[in-house]
């Protein structure tokens, strides 16, 4: 199926010194396009490893992913970068914009490096997107001279800007207030659905539950949970 | 791939603007680094072109044609290895247009070693015997007489008896308790092995200012010493200046086959100042040295360009691991640290050499006094040294420091491009 990603049996195992940590254990996932998922659990659970490796920033210790029916697992670095460039959009906690870049120059960044977009096209996409996120006006601004949620908004729509097929967001509203939280999970749902692109984000906040149409519980590295929500 | 480098590039260069004090620190240590090597560059390429102007001057022309065998014999006081028919060989060798053309003025030697004596001191000495007028454009003593006069290319009759003029100087005179005015015998041993003692009348003093030359050189006509030394003519070299000194290699190869054509003159050899010039090859020789010597300080001054891009990179961890997560390569992450060190050591290496020029012009207009510590050295270096402002090595200084910059940025950089995406975004 196109745009589909699979795990299956992924373990992934951390050592400290001596000791070893298994985050993940015989995770198994079958995610179809344009789905909206958020992942719960409690801390430590594996929510942000799960991510990581969905987002091949990690490599698990056992198992493998499936995407399009490619097989990620055994790729090298420069190949998982040009994966990560073509298809992953992510979103961070504390919105890692790049200090010395304007808000514009932030979303255009992930463009930059895409030899097969225009620099029409990428004006077309940036400025679309500021707008969308609510940013017009403070396109030359830069992050620090942001709010939380502007910061918040800019990551999102660096994320997007490039139309990737899979978004992950990795508690994208931890650090904003309530009102801001559910404005930045709007955008991000109002874009699965007019894009159909699939969003994973993990997530402790019960408000972003709801928007979810399916819920997977972690704990202590495996599915505890993994429930579609017919809305 | 245009706007990707432009990306970087801008980037880099804001980066290196949001620390201005760790910025300002490494420019000025790749910019004082740079700026010694400008200075010192400016002081050895003055000494080198001060040792081969004199060496040019007083002992190689540009060409110098001798006997195959001369060297051999160059210290020797009744050296046979004689240029017979310089003026048959001259005129053999200009009749060829292509020597003639490149040529500005030739000039005969006779160059012998001998013991002077005079009132009870004596000291051993180099002849120097040319054309008086000719040599008016190479060794151009008649500039540096102090007492006396010039040669006249007279004989000087002093009594009922008559001398030939020779002019000395002036620290050998003072050795010897010579004045001007004086006469004194020469033992000299011809190239007949005959034992003669003619006497010669000081013309005059001179003072060079190169202690090599007034400690141990006096001069005469050259046909005075083609009498006394019995050469039927003869000389001991033949000097060639050309127009285009750095063409003499080339003139004297093409010399050499033209003297390898006629059986008479397969004993000659012409050889070019770089050849036969002892000092010039050893500062040559020296000058492979130096370059070590500005790559070390160079290198010296841009590692603190490693430390700082490290010292960045260490910070910036999460930075690396975003634009990993976008997608960005190895190569890109490398290139982005690489060109911040490249920045800082261009700025750096611009700054130091315009300083470096600042430092050197004085010292190239007024040079610096090395008579106290030159007195006892008998090298063929005036006593005051000047800088040399060379725009070519200058440049060659700036890109060494560019280049050096960019090598020490690379290994830190190389750590960065190596940094494992998810460590790298858990960074705080």
């Amino acid at each position: 199926m196109e745009g589909q990603l699979v795990l299956k049996g992924v373990r992934k195992v951390y050592t400290k010194g001596n000791i070893f940590i298994e985050a993940l254990r015989n995770i198994n996932l079958e995610i179809a396009k344009g789905e909206f998922i958020a992942i719960m659990g409690p801390s430590g659970s594996g929510k942000t490893t799960l991510l990581n490796i969905i987002g091949c920033l990690d490599i698990p210790t056992e198992g493998e992913i499936v995407y399009n029916g490619e097989q990620l697992t055994n790729l090298k670095e420069d190949t998982l970068a040009e994966y990560r460039k073509n298809n992953i959009g992510f979103i961070f906690q504390s919105y890692n914009l790049l200090p010395v870049l304007t808000v514009k120059e932030n979303i255009e960044l992930p463009l930059v490096i895409d030899k097969t977009i225009s620099k029409r096209e990428r004006e077309t996409r940036v400025m679309e997107l500021i707008e969308k996120v609510g940013l017009k006006g403070m396109e030359n601004r830069y992050p620090n001279e942001l709010s939380s949620g502007q910061e918040q908004r800019v990551a999102v729509a660096r994320a997007l800007v490039k139309k990737p097929l899979l978004v992950l967001a990795d508690e994208p509203t931890a650090n904003l207030d309530s009102q801001t939280a559910l404005e930045i999970i709007q955008i991000m749902k109002q874009m699965n659905e007019i894009e159909n692109t699939t969003f994973i984000f993990s997530t402790h906040d019960p408000q972003i539950e709801k928007f979810a149409k399916r819920i997977i519980i972690l704990k202590d590295g495996m599915i505890n949970s993994d429930t579609k929500i017919s809305q | 791939m245009y706007k990707e480098w432009e990306k970087i590039i801008q980037m880099a260069v804001r980066n290196i603007k949001r620390n201005k004090r760790r910025t300002v620190l490494s420019i000025i240590s790749v910019g004082l680094s740079i700026m010694l090597v400008v200075v010192l560059q400016g002081l050895v390429d003055g000494l080198v072109e001060n040792i081969i102007k004199n060496s040019i001057k007083n002992e190689t022309g540009h060409i110098r044609i001798t006997t195959k065998k001369y060297f051999e014999e160059i210290n020797s006081p009744s050296s046979q290895q004689i240029v017979y028919n310089p003026e048959s060989v001259l005129g053999y060798i200009l009749s060829d247009v292509n020597v003639s053309m490149k040529i500005e003025f030739v000039t005969e030697r006779i160059k012998f070693p001998v013991l002077l004596q005079y009132s009870g001191n004596n000291k051993t000495a180099v002849c120097i015997a040319g054309d008086s007028e000719k040599e008016k454009k190479l060794l151009m003593l008649d500039k540096s007489i102090i007492e006396g006069e010039y040669l006249r290319n007279k004989l000087v009759v002093k009594g009922n008896k008559k001398y030939r003029e020779i002019i000395i100087g002036k620290k050998l005179a003072k050795m010897l308790n010579l004045k001007v005015g004086d006469t004194f015998p020469l033992m000299l041993s011809g190239i007949d092995f005959g034992v003669r003692i003619p006497s010669f009348y000081v013309r005059g003093i001179f003072e060079t200012g190169l202690n090599m030359f007034d400690e141990n050189v006096f001069m005469m006509n050259i046909e005075d010493a083609k009498y006394v030394l019995r050469t039927n003519g003869g000389v001991h070299e033949i000097l060639i200046m050309i127009k285009k000194y750095k063409e003499a290699e080339k003139v004297a190869k093409y010399i050499n086959s033209l003297l390898l054509k006629k059986d008479e003159y397969k004993n000659l050899v012409a050889s070019d100042w770089k050849t036969t010039g002892g000092f010039v090859k050893m500062m040559y020789q020296a000058l492979k040295i130096y370059n070590f010597l500005y790559i070390a300080i160079t290198f010296l001054g841009s590692f603190i360009i490693t430390n700082i891009i490290l010292m960045t990179i260490l910070e910036r961890k999460r930075e690396i691991g975003i634009l990993k997560s976008m997608g960005f390569k190895k190569v890109q992450i490398l290139m982005l640290f690489t060109f911040e060190g490249m920045v800082l050591g261009t700025v750096g290496s611009i700054c130091g050499a315009l300083l470096g020029i600042l430092i050197s012009i004085p010292l190239s207009i007024y040079g610096i006094d090395f008579s106290s510590s030159m007195s006892n050295m008998n090298f063929p270096m005036d006593n005051i040294v000047r800088w040399s402002i060379n725009l070519a090595s200058i440049l060659s200084s700036v890109l060494l420091g560019i280049l050096v910059s960019s090598i020490v940025s690379v290994l830190p950089s190389r750590y960065a491009s190596k940094m494992k995406t998810v460590d790298a975004l858990k960074s705080v």
